[in-house]
């Protein structure tokens, strides 16, 4: 057959499908919307960096350290022809309101940020007044964040302490180019000048400034030779993370390597709801293709070959996927609009593009790619209608052999991982969701098959509503194992996600150890210690303290650092997974500054599980946390050698530790045998239980004593994390409420493909009889059995997944997680699903239920 | 029998030997026809009567290569049809088979033009639009040929099947009831053209009835029962106009 005359043929044979394509549409669209419209905010917020890259850098190139950037570096970069720089330190202080201001709060921790000249290159500062930056601070003026006027209560032209010395307020800072919307900040933006900070000496004691340097190259300046500047400043410093030197044209990589994660899981999420509309196609195409057999009999008669008849077919499932997809990218399109202008103030870029042609197109490679595989099974019956059927109507096609079934179901799970991949570009992660997903798929057919078996025994004692009700599951294209499949994994999906969430929320809200500290104090030097123990001992319930020494592995078992990074990142690539986390977790391990302690009792919380505790009196020995020993790749026996500030100090590992982390006491991955770090640089922290009508008080003293120690709040951190864990969770739960509505969706499809049979019923049960209430009645039951199969195997798959998640991949305690010893969750999720189910079945039979008997005795309709 | 078929100068068209079809029938075997032996010679025009479940249907589909025998052989215009697989059975259909059913059997969503067209167009009849526009217009229907199955009456419709069962010229014609579904009036309008149509191609027909009106117009008339040929009756030349 010619591709002409196939198409004439498709073009023929699709008419009177309106009412089909509806449903198609509606089943598909909704996964198409989620799967365009998570990919193209992904894409939208990506080129937003790339574009917005140098206003987010401030800079066209920035050398960044946590500690003071290495002098041939400064030189490589002072000799750059034309070039400019600013210097940028940033730190943590608690300011103070001056002795003689009045007010119950008197201090704060803030985010301080000390610039010099013209920062920012790029970007714009927003600034109140409107002013230079450089002019408003001079040297003894701050400009600040709105939020620590309000909470000290203090307005432009008034005074605060900083390190103990005095300042003004000459200004409000609004947005800064450099530092991300809705980032996660410890305290308000303080910015001072280089020489305030100095005066401050904020930059003596802090064991946590970053040290940064913007650049502005020559105008021009190409970005061929951007790149070239780039590698030849990174020619100066030895590799191993120390020095960060990144271009506007790497656009953020951390940030967008961040991105990349949320959105693999996102992907997933939005996957899922595509898959159970894929349920949706199955059974609209089912259903079409069995009102299609007498057509495709005389097809046969008049010499249409099977493949040519599943060509046909097949084309025009193509075809309603792609009207399906389309309305689907309109769909995301709509979302994304509604997304980008209610929460515009957390997006990190000022301009996100709607126009995203490659999400679009992976929107509609997904939506048909859904058609086709979920078609694939019902579209081999259209393969095997016998054509001798024109003469007996009874000649049903044959049932699919148990090969071909098998080979069916094996080209979906194919085809499902081959997406999942696709969407996650992780092969362990599709692996998981595909795994899972037939898992569950299974469980919610097997106990839909159960439910039809029940549908079919004979009941006597029954009532008769409940009689019709069930008998009904059992009609014949009632599709109930399809319905219960999708509604059920929309419920799992929803609850599951809803579960994690709403634990991990309530685990950080709630969940605070009795005994743990309130508050942690960092940055206290060794001679002011004694002076910061007395405050302690006054004010708090109990208190714990440790050395610090900073320090960072320089070769593990002689092997150097470097050599292990690029071991490592070569051996992920062999494996090949595009983002592992995992990998980007060990290198980060490995490379970051690592802060040391030396105790000779480890705290309580603290179990050894192998070796043993300072038991060798010949060697410096050392004590890892089980996991993070895994992570950097050491064992019992490895020797270590950390660079402590510039001095090279040997240890071996001798006993490996679990932590408590819950516990909130500080704790170290890294602890040293004592005699060994005493002399290196160092600093205390401290924990404490403060009171809450405490915390306040402690903090303005210990600022008026000690400006340099800061005090971070336990509660105000963790209710940051909560918040934004909660604005997550927020798109998560989008995406799962549209894998329900998809759910629903099918429920009523599948009740609208039988209007015919329905419409019959109803007339017939009319004519004998039976009053309309009760009609309802039966028709409700049966939707209300389907509800509540799908959302109990839902609602108990679900939470065993969130079970499982809380307490093996995240580690909470089974007996913290409060919905299992109060599973309340469990009858409210049924409940609902139930009604929602009986509701969208009603409206969908509202037709079939106002059928006049007579009509459809008659033959009229 | 053989002797009918040897008496006849033109090589048979059809040629059925010891034909038979079984179904199983709950635990038992239920056999619908029994060892057939038939020749149709070329552009006869052949009566299948019988009470119903004598085998008549599942004769003419066992014919028409739809349904898969038994045992026994087929063979249409010289090619045997028992060995061949779906796709080469679609394909001689293509080329020498036309069909009319009881039900007429019209693609609902199809004009009656495209219904005509669609066997042109599989066997790549060149310039297949103006072939089925005579034919439409050669069956009374020259004017309805935008109308859709279910804007025409049930005579209409028939008509439009048999334009479509002509369309290609099909050495043989295999006929369902074809006046079953039909008033008095319509059957016999239908008759008429299933005569001329035949006339004018000189198609084998093979028709399965139970109406004697039918069958009267018929050269030849086989009757089963209980799945074997109770009677074969062949009426003299020209009894058939009579008629």
């Amino acid at each position: 057959m010619s591709p002409a005359l196939f198409f004439s043929h498709l073009r023929r044979d699709s008419r009177g499908q309106r009412s089909r394509l509806l449903y198609f549409i509606v089943c598909l669209s909704i996964g198409v919307a989620a799967v365009t419209s998570v990919s193209s905010f992904a894409r939208a917020i990506d080129q937003g960096v790339r574009a917005e890259a140098r206003q987010l850098l401030a800079a066209d190139l920035v050398l960044a350290a946590r500690a003071p950037l290495p002098q041939p570096l400064l030189d490589a970069a002072a000799a750059l022809p034309g070039s400019e720089q600013v210097v940028v330190l940033e730190t943590l202080t608690v300011v103070a309101l001056p002795d003689e201001a009045a007010g119950a709060v008197r201090s704060q921790l803030t985010e301080v940020k000390a610039v010099g000249g013209d920062y920012p290159f790029y970007g714009d500062l927003e600034l109140q007044p409107a002013a230079r930056l450089k002019d408003l601070l001079g040297t003894d003026g701050v400009v600040v964040a709105p939020e620590l006027l309000a909470k000290l209560g203090v307005e432009i032209g008034d005074g605060l302490r900083i390190g103990g010395e005095a300042f003004t307020i000459r200004g409000v800072v609004g947005k800064e180019p450099d530092r991300m919307v809705g980032a996660f900040s410890l305290g308000p933006r303080i910015f001072l000048s280089l020489e305030g900070l100095e005066r401050a000496k904020l930059d003596q004691y802090g064991s946590r400034i970053t040290y940064r340097r913007l650049l502005r190259l020559p105008a021009g300046t190409g970005e061929a030779r951007l790149d070239e500047i780039a590698a030849t400043l990174r020619k100066t410093v030895p590799s191993g993370g120390r020095v960060r030197i990144e271009t506007y044209r790497e656009a953020q990589p951390a940030m967008r390597q961040g991105m990349k994660r949320v959105e693999s899981f996102l992907s997933l999420a939005a996957l899922l709801s595509l898959l159970v509309g894929g349920v949706g196609v199955a059974q609209t195409v089912r259903a079409w293709l069995a009102s299609r057999l007498d057509a495709i009999a005389v097809l046969k008669c008049l010499g249409y070959r099977p493949r040519e008849v599943m060509a046909l077919y097949l084309g025009q499932t193509v075809l309603l996927g792609l009207a399906a997809s389309l309305s689907g990218i309109a769909g995301g399109l709509l979302i994304q609009l509604l997304v980008t202008r209610l929460f515009s103030d957390l997006l990190p870029v000022s301009q996100l593009s709607l126009v995203q042609p490659v999400a679009w197109l992976q929107g509609l490679i997904l939506g048909i790619g859904v058609s086709v595989l979920f078609s694939l099974g019902p579209l081999d019956i259209a393969r095997k209608v016998p054509p001798v059927r024109v003469f007996r109507r009874d000649a049903e096609p044959l049932p699919p052999t148990r090969a071909m079934n098998v080979l069916l179901w094996l080209l979906l799970l194919a085809g499902v991982f081959l997406l999942a991949f696709w969407q996650s570009g992780s092969l362990l992660r599709a692996g998981i969701f595909s795994g899972g997903l037939a898992v569950v798929t299974l469980v919610l057919s097997l106990a839909a098959r159960g439910l039809i078996r029940l549908a079919l025994a004979p009941r006597r004692s029954a009532g008769l509503l409940l009689r019709q009700g069930l008998s009904a599951l059992g009609r014949p294209g009632a599709a109930t194992v399809s319905t219960v499949v999708a509604l059920g994994l929309g419920v799992f999906v929803l609850l599951s996600m809803y579960l994690v969430e709403s634990s991990l929320a309530a685990q950080i809200e709630r969940d605070l150890p009795k005994n743990a500290p309130t508050a942690f104090l960092i940055d206290i030097q060794p001679d002011q210690w004694p002076g910061v123990r007395e405050i302690l001992q006054r004010e708090s319930e109990s208190f714990d303290s440790v050395p610090v020494v900073m320090a960072r592995i320089q070769a593990i078992d002689g092997v150097g650092i470097d050599q292990l990074a690029a071991e490592r990142s070569a051996k992920r690539e062999r494996e090949g997974d595009r983002y592992n986390d995992g990998g980007d977790r060990e290198d980060w391990a490995l490379k970051r500054e690592q802060r040391l302690t030396y105790l000779e009792k480890l705290p309580a919380g603290n179990e050894i599980v192998e070796g043993s505790l300072w038991q060798d009196p010949n060697t410096a020995e050392l004590s890892l946390e089980k996991e993070f020993a895994e992570q950097i790749g050491a064992r019992i026996g490895s020797v270590i050698r950390f660079d402590v500030q510039g001095i090279p100090i040997e240890t071996k590992v001798s006993s490996l530790r679990t932590v408590d982390w819950s516990t909130f006491g500080i704790n170290f991955y890294l602890v040293v045998e004592p005699g060994v770090l005493e002399e290196a640089p160092q600093y205390r922290i401290a924990a404490a239980r403060l009171g809450n009508d405490k915390l306040q008080k402690t903090q303005d003293e210990l600022v008026a004593a000690f400006p340099n120690v800061s005090m971070i709040r336990i509660r105000e951190v963790l209710d940051r994390v909560a918040d934004i864990l909660g604005k997550l969770g927020a798109g998560v739960r989008v995406l799962g409420l549209l894998t329900v509505l998809t759910g629903l969706a099918i429920l009523a499809g599948a009740v609208g493909a039988t209007q015919v049979r329905r419409r019959a019923e109803v007339a017939l049960l009319k004519t004998l009889g039976m009053t309309r209430r009760q009609i309802v009645g039966a028709f409700a039951i049966e939707y209300a059995l389907l509800g509540t199969v799908a959302s109990v195997i839902g609602a108990v798959g679900g939470s065993v997944l969130s079970y499982l998640v809380l307490t093996q991949a995240m580690e909470v305690p089974a007996d913290r997680i409060e919905w299992v010893t109060a599973p309340w969750w469990l009858p409210i999720t049924a409940i609902l699903t139930i009604v929602l189910a009986t509701a969208a079945g009603l409206l969908a039979s509202l037709r079939a239920l106002a059928e006049r008997p007579i009509a459809v005795l008659r033959g009229e309709s | 029998m053989s002797s009918v078929a040897d008496s006849l100068a033109s090589p048979a068209c059809i040629v059925v030997r010891g034909l038979s079809k079984q179904l199983p029938s709950g635990d038992r075997i239920l056999t619908i026809l029994d060892r057939i032996d038939l020749d149709i010679p070329r552009g006869e025009m052949v009566a299948i009567l019988g009470p119903s479940g004598s085998g008549k249907s599942t004769l003419l589909a066992l014919m028409a290569g739809l349904d898969q025998p038994t045992s026994g052989s087929i063979s249409l215009d010289g090619e045997p049809i028992e060995k061949l697989g779906e796709d080469q059975l679609a394909l001689l259909r293509r080329r020498k088979l036309g069909f009319v059913f009881q039900s007429f059997q019209l693609l609902a969503h199809q004009t009656a033009r495209e219904n005509v067209l669609l066997p042109l167009e599989l066997a790549g009849v060149p310039a297949a639009e103006e072939r089925a526009e005579a034919l439409l217009r050669e069956v009374g229907l020259g004017d309805r040929g935008h109308h859709y199955p279910s804007q025409l009456s049930g005579g209409e419709q028939q008509r439009v099947a048999l334009a479509r069962a002509f369309a290609t010229r099909p050495a043989i014609l295999l006929a369902d009831e074809p006046t079953g579904n039909l008033d008095s009036t319509n059957g016999k309008r239908v008759l008429e053209l299933l005569q001329a149509l035949r006339r004018e191609a000189g198609t084998t027909i093979v028709l399965v009835t139970h109406d004697p009106e039918v069958a009267a117009l018929a050269d030849r008339a086989v009757h089963l029962r209980d799945g074997r040929i109770e009677k074969d009756v062949r009426r003299a030349v020209g009894e058939g106009e009579a008629a």
